[in-house]
């Protein structure tokens, strides 16, 4: 109870939040590295997933990248990326952005790639281009399995982005690990509980859109499965 | 960047960090493979349950995993206990969300020809359900045993982490060798864990391709 109480204490004090090192620079700075990354990601991701699956080459590779990634230990990568690279914002970027490719990159592979051949055939013999049919059948058809990507890489990123405080960056994670280092536990369980707050409400966002953008392309009767 | 030297004097250390880390990765599996399975007999006994469920786990599998190993410290402190029972609630998810997928896509008149021939519910699902569902319930295993490998390493922050360990060293001295050895180790084993439950399932259904 006198725990709740502290914590309670520490989010109504206004100096928590708004000063330099206050929740909503914190919170600014996490939005920041996140977003910034997630599109750096999407932008090699998405083509380069698009291409592997027009051309049909490196099914294997695309799976393999995920596991990998799934397997690589984002507390590693970024003490690593500032070991090598140094200590800069821009190395945090490169370690999130390393970390979020792998889902992006193996979902638009995946979604693409199971499309119907027989849908293909028809949107040919209809007499569609090449790039109208990506545009216009495909793409449509693979936007859940790529925007599920998207997500669980936008998660994964909030996490690392709070990891990424250990090594001396910014974002909400400084709370963790300055709470941590001080033993201040009502800084930890606030900035703890904003973090989760953060990725709770992207999550709810990324599946409202998800919601709002199937039914735009009604493709909610298409049976999609991963199988 | 690398130096063997180090690796040799300190060969016992990591084997001992390495040891922890599967045990580590072992009982966050099998802790949350017990919760999941008692969840999944939930669903049996009121399927409606199982959306909820599978909703909390995944609000629990949004939160940032540092944040939740935090957010569990106030009632177990700087200890092992906290690791595992964050790395449990992590693997709640993915074990959950494959093994009622199975069972759901179990084919119906398979399930109509038990109950034909007179299995209860229970014989049912322990003699056909859960045999048919296998390969997506150890698929479930095989991604949460990677994931959780990485998640260890996290739990350094706190105290714990394993190999994650060699992380903070490495960082604290400036001296990268720790770290590639741990990365290449964590990665190593993340893949030794796959390769086992690809054999489990190879040799427990050997039908399925």
């Amino acid at each position: 109870m006198n725990m709740i109480a502290s914590v309670y204490h520490w989010f109504s004090l206004p100096e928590n939040w708004l000063g330099e090192n206050g929740i909503l620079t914190r919170l600014a700075e996490h939005i920041y590295y996140v977003s910034l990354s997630i599109t750096i990601a999407c932008a090699i991701a998405l083509p380069l997933g698009v291409f592997m699956a027009n051309y049909r080459k490196g099914a294997n590779l695309a799976i393999g990248v995920f596991n990998l990634g799934r397997a690589l230990p984002s507390l590693g990568i970024v003490i690593l990326a500032i070991m090598v690279i140094g200590y800069e914002t821009s190395t945090v970027i490169i370690a999130l952005v390393v970390m979020s490719i792998p889902p992006i990159l193996t979902n638009t592979y995946v979604g693409i790639d199971q499309v119907d051949t027989s849908l293909k055939s028809a949107a040919t013999s209809m007499g569609m281009r090449r790039w109208q049919t990506f545009i216009q059948l495909e793409l449509p058809l693979a936007f859940p399995l790529i925007f599920s990507g998207f997500r669980s890489a936008l998660v994964q990123l909030i996490a690392t982005a709070t990891i990424a405080a250990y090594a001396g960056f910014g974002g909400l994670g400084r709370f963790l690990i300055d709470g941590l280092g001080r033993n201040d536990t009502p800084q930890i369980i606030g900035g703890a509980l904003v973090v989760s707050a953060l990725a709770i409400v992207s999550e709810w966002l990324c599946s409202t859109i998800e919601t709002l953008m199937v039914r735009k392309w009604r493709t909610a009767n298409v049976e999609l499965s991963a199988t | 960047m690398m130096d063997g030297a180090w690796i040799v004097d300190n060969w016992q250390a990591i084997v001992q960090l390495l040891l922890d880390h599967i045990q580590l990765v072992t009982l966050g599996l099998c802790i949350g493979m017990l919760v999941a399975g008692a969840m999944v007999f939930l669903t049996l006994w009121k399927p409606v349950l199982a959306r909820p469920m599978i909703y909390v786990s995944g609000i629990l599998f949004t939160i940032p995993s540092l944040a939740l190993f935090i957010l569990i410290m106030p009632f177990t402190g700087l200890s092992k206990t906290t690791s595992v029972i964050g790395l449990s609630l992590y693997s709640l998810l993915i074990i959950l969300q494959n093994t009622l997928a199975g069972l759901a896509s179990n084919p119906p008149d398979v399930l109509e020809e038990a109950r034909a021939l007179g299995y209860t519910r229970m014989q049912r699902f322990l003699g056909v359900e859960l045999p048919l569902a296998l390969p997506s319930l150890l698929a479930g295993l095989r991604t949460t045993s990677v994931t959780l490998v990485g998640l260890v390493t996290v739990t350094a922050l706190i105290g714990q982490g394993g190999l994650g360990q060699l992380f903070i060293t490495g960082l604290a001295q400036s001296f990268t060798t720790p770290v590639v050895v741990s990365l290449v180790l964590t990665v190593m084993l993340a893949l030794c864990f796959d390769f086992l439950f690809y054999s489990i399932n190879k040799w427990l259904v050997p039908w399925v391709r």
